[in-house]
């Protein structure tokens, strides 16, 4: 069942059961399952023909795990209520005889230039990018046990695996002359980003091309040892850099290496396709394209390959 | 949040009448049960959340509830589960919860100990002994162990899901869409057994946004702001009981106390947490306990004030 007909099908049920009898209610009744009074009319216009890639189903998304999202699916205008809603309206209000117009609210949708990234898929594309994984420092007691239990040395000892945004974020916002055109799209990410891992969590730090803690503006400093960090930049390759290009993948490299011995994972969002990434860089961060073409499983995939990969 | 319109809504509510409980008001307060109590004998419930619980009930979705800290979130999944005669679980979420943690944990002292005691050549340790039940499979209870023969219905509080990593949220939508989850080392999956109603509560102070597909699958509902009027009848309630009436001796220092209230949250900036109904509780029963007129300046007003109203958020 795809979400739009999970959605109806309980304003259906509740309708049903709850028989509302005046539009107010069938109003907030509509309106506590996520739907919303659309433009009375004109209806609104179809979405952007849109539908995501095979793979981009949501997490979790219990009976749609196989089928793609398709842009009619999203928002959902209801014309039809007038056949689920009860016919004799107690104390003469318009329910029973007018259509509400309604639609699904999709929170959280930024508003145009088009974004590089699927706003549906953003958020799940950034939670792949942020979160870390954690090994221990607990044991993991069921393999332990199950060695111990079958007179077997565990070794080495296995720890824990947890994914988790607990550590937080730190946010690289490059604000050189190339990523302008990507401006609100950092924004975008910038945001998306504080809302999974909290406002507290999330550290946004500007740099100019490359992180530089000498830099006299905007003085790079590394998060805490383990914390993440997501860089948004086009790493120099729009060409109108200050630094050569020699200067600016050794001072990424640098950053890597940096980053690498404190435990922190380094990831870049590139406006660019994978043709024009540095090879060096390449072997030392991970990269990840940021256009409609990306998906939290070749996010995913990117990030669990590794550098080089 | 939404504006304090107090109309009812017209519609036929799947639960008749929630009623409070005079009795077990009445226990708590010789308990000394006056703050947080999670006993679910009296609750003042706006009649868009009313709505919201007979949507959730007529669903068969989880009730998402939004809202400001202290807001009276928590409090209601007891509410409930007294009125519909149901068990009742709570888990509160912290950021080291997991979502198995809700389903099923894993006894391993209990095997390592069983397995120093074990003999080579002795049968395999049977990991279905070391599995115990989370609170979803407790309010499932598909075999009849966790007291369901006498209270089939089962209420769920899944307390502040937003301290949670986004795998939680998401981790759940089974179990709570489907209303079954698999257990390691159990052929059956753990399933809600047909007739039996099992209705989840999750609150959210929203220090996190929530994963869309999870929200798309929750009836949810904003906790409305405090009005004066909606103030000073919680405080009857909780300071006299159900059977306190329409009216209270101390309706006046409960109309004061709400009145500062009202007047601190509009001086608030959005980065302060604004005084919520938790904290006009405790500042009526410090000003009952104390014997202190908020009316009348005094340096016992002033301190109660702060302690309660007035709590910096800069605390480390």
């Amino acid at each position: 069942m795809t979400l739009a007909a999970i959605w109806i099908r309980d304003l259906r049920v509740a309708m049903n059961t709850l028989r509302p009898a005046d539009d107010r209610t069938l109003g907030a009744i509509a309106d506590l399952l996520g739907f919303e009074r659309a433009a009375a009319a004109p209806p609104p216009p179809p979405p952007e023909p849109e539908q995501l890639p095979p793979d981009e189903t949501r997490p979790g998304d219990a009976g749609a795990e196989s089928a793609p999202v398709q842009a009619s699916d999203l928002p959902v205008t209801v014309q039809d209520l007038s056949a689920i809603a009860p016919r004799q309206a107690a104390g003469g209000t318009d329910a029973a005889t007018k259509p509400l117009v309604l639609q699904v609210a999709t929170p959280g949708v930024p508003p145009s230039p088009v974004p590089l990234l699927s706003p549906l898929a953003g958020r799940f594309i950034a939670q792949e990018l942020v979160v870390s994984s954690r090994f221990g420092p607990e044991p993991d007691l069921i393999r332990l046990v199950d060695d111990l239990a079958r007179y077997e040395i565990p070794q080495p000892l296995p720890l824990q695996e947890r994914r988790t945004l607990a550590r937080g974020v730190q946010v690289l916002v490059d604000d050189a002359e190339g990523m302008e055109p990507f401006t609100a799209d950092q924004q975008r990410m910038v945001e998306v980003v504080r809302r999974l891992a909290g406002d507290a969590l999330v550290e946004v730090r500007h740099i100019y091309e490359v992180p530089d803690p000498a830099d006299p503006v905007q003085p790079w400093q590394a998060p805490p040892l383990g914390v993440p960090v997501l860089a948004l930049t086009d790493l120099g390759l729009a060409g109108r850099v200050e630094r050569g290009a020699a200067e600016l993948v050794a001072g990424w490299q640098l950053i890597a290496d940096t980053l690498a011995a404190r435990g922190s994972s380094l990831v870049a969002l590139l406006p660019h396709p994978p043709e024009r990434w540095p090879a060096a860089l390449v072997a030392c961060m991970d990269l990840v394209p940021w256009d409609r073409s990306t998906t939290t499983v070749r996010a995913r995939r990117a990030r669990s390959k590794g550098p080089g990969q | 949040m939404e504006a304090a319109d107090e109309t009812k809504f017209a519609y036929t509510p799947v639960v008749g009448e929630f009623t409070d409980d005079q009795n077990l008001w009445e226990k708590g307060r010789d308990q000394q049960q006056l703050s947080d109590r999670r006993d679910g004998s009296v609750y003042r419930m706006h009649p868009r959340v009313r709505l919201a619980v007979d949507v959730a009930l007529a669903a068969g979705r989880p009730l998402l509830l939004r809202g400001e800290p202290g807001s009276g979130k928590s409090s209601l999944a007891p509410y409930l589960a007294r009125n519909l005669g149901a068990r009742y679980f709570e888990e509160v979420v912290a950021a080291s919860t997991r979502v198995e943690d809700f389903l099923w944990q894993f006894d391993t002292v209990r095997k390592l100990s069983d397995a120093q005691a074990r003999q080579p050549g002795d049968e395999p340790l049977d990991d279905a002994n070391y599995v115990t039940p989370g609170i979803l499979w407790r309010a499932f209870d598909p075999d009849g162990e966790f007291g369901s023969k006498d209270k089939p219905d089962a209420v769920v509080l899944i307390d502040e899901i937003d301290k949670a990593d986004p795998d939680v949220p998401n981790g759940l939508l089974v179990p709570l869409g489907a209303g079954q989850f698999r257990v390691p080392a159990r052929d059956d999956p753990i399933v809600i057994p047909d007739g039996r109603r099992v209705v989840v509560v999750i609150t959210t102070n929203e220090e996190r946004q929530l994963p869309p597909a999870f929200l798309r699958r929750c009836v949810v509902a904003y906790m409305p702001e405090p009005t004066e009027e909606s103030l000073t009848a919680i405080a009857r309630l909780h300071v006299g009981g159900p059977g306190g009436g329409d009216e209270s001796e101390h309706d006046e220092l409960f109309g004061v106390l709400a009145g500062r209230l009202l007047e601190l949250r509009g001086q608030m900036t959005k980065r302060d947490r604004p005084p919520s109904v938790a904290e006009y509780l405790d500042a009526v029963r410090a000003c009952m306990e104390l014997d202190v007129d908020p009316s009348i300046p005094s340096s016992a007003w002033k301190a109660i004030e702060e302690f309660t109203l007035r709590k910096p958020t800069d605390v480390t």
